[in-house]
């Protein structure tokens, strides 16, 4: 397996899953008094801050080269070839409605999102607020997940 | 725990590729015999039938099942027979777990690196002290990823978008060791996913001989899914 298909893989996971999934959304997902809310939610902003988006930043450092197909071809076709079908998979979908191009894009909208909802609940750690919060990472979680575990072939 | 490996009418060269010094060589008629499996330990018999046994012989595999069944209790569970082929036997399934049918091709002279390794893993997995007899100890002779059907597939995929596929499918039968790992890749995932595999590699060469690459390409997709895993 080509390397940088498997970095893909692993940070992925590593954020989606080990981040996302079981440190924040865990916390998010569980309601509580007032002060308690307060704490978690600074914790939650502190992870954020400090761990999710410097391996999110790394993670999406990875795309779209992780996913062209020209990873598995390089044996067997000329740069030229590659070059073409390189492109051709930059304007397939890589989920649904979402072409592979645009997939970073995307991601940082979602990013942008759920930082700001973090924030706003950590400023008033309301149950409004937290459910808010949840919901944005929980897409960004989302939109991970459905990412391609491999290449995109047009 | 130790392993006595029996060499049953190949003459392939087991001892160099399992990196063990004693494979001892047996008849065809002697695998059956509860005589062969004397002492301790487990025994794996690679078992190579040619002519005597063709993928999809079905009633044969019963046969040696209820051959398997029928060694005493005293060996019985200690007792592995390994089936293979020049072809690989995609369309043949023991119903016992000690028992198997390797799905991808034995060359009679080489074995492919990451073939050796999977022998070898399977061979130190049977001398563990661990329970094997539950069949996953086969596994082990399978590789955990299917990197070149993947590629095999994106190759297909990509015909369309290059001047000289012809050239690049041609380079593909001519180096035939990816093929081979395409379709050993390819047989184990059919299998995990209880997909009929009836493919053998000579007919995907055939196909891909006669430019028919669409038809290898569905076979491919129907197994790995349309973006390769």
């Amino acid at each position: 397996m080509p390397v940088l298909l498997r970095e893909w893989r692993r940070a992925r996971a590593n954020v989606a899953h080990d981040w996302l999934e079981r440190r924040l959304l865990q916390v998010l997902n569980t309601s509580g008094p007032p002060e308690e809310l307060q704490k978690r939610a600074s914790v939650c902003l502190e992870a954020w801050k400090e761990s999710v988006i410097p391996k999110l930043a790394a993670t999406l450092k990875l795309l779209p080269d992780c996913l062209l197909p020209g990873l598995l071809l390089r044996e067997f076709l000329e740069p030229p070839d590659i070059e073409k079908i390189d492109r051709a998979a930059l304007n397939c979908a890589a989920i649904p409605r979402l072409m592979l191009k645009d997939v970073i894009s995307e991601a940082n909208r979602l990013s942008v999102d759920a930082g700001v909802a973090l924030q706003a609940y950590a400023s008033e750690a309301t149950a409004d607020k937290r459910l808010a919060a949840f919901d944005q990472v929980m897409k960004l979680r989302r939109f991970l997940q459905q990412l391609p575990r491999s290449v995109v072939l047009p | 725990m130790k392993v006595t490996v029996f060499d049953i009418n190949s003459g392939r060269p087991w001892g160099k590729w399992l990196g063990i010094d004693a494979v001892r060589d047996a008849g065809i008629e002697e695998f059956q015999d509860p005589a062969l499996y004397q002492g301790e330990g487990r025994f794996l018999a690679l078992i190579h039938l040619g002519a005597l046994l063709r993928d999809g012989e079905a009633e044969k595999v019963a046969y040696f099942d209820r051959c398997g069944e029928d060694l005493p209790e005293s060996c019985r569970h200690r007792v592995w027979w390994l089936f293979y082929s020049g072809a690989g036997y995609s369309d043949l399934h023991a119903s016992t777990s000690n028992v198997h049918y390797l799905r991808y091709l034995v060359d009679t002279e080489v074995m492919y690196p990451e073939d050796e390794a999977c022998f070898r893993r399977f061979l130190a997995q049977l001398g563990s002290a661990e329970d094997v007899g539950d069949g996953k100890l086969w596994d082990e002779l399978y590789p955990e990823g299917n990197h070149s059907s993947s590629t095999l597939l994106a190759l297909l995929s990509v015909t369309a978008h290059v001047s000289d596929a012809d050239r690049v499918i041609d380079y593909v039968l001519a180096e035939r060791r990816s093929l081979v790992s395409a379709h050993r890749e390819y047989s184990a995932r059919a299998s995990e996913h209880g997909v009929r595999s009836t493919a053998t590699i000579e007919e995907w060469i055939a196909k891909l001989s006669a430019r028919k690459y669409d038809e290898v390409r569905l076979q491919l997709e129907g197994v790995l899914g349309h973006v390769p895993d």
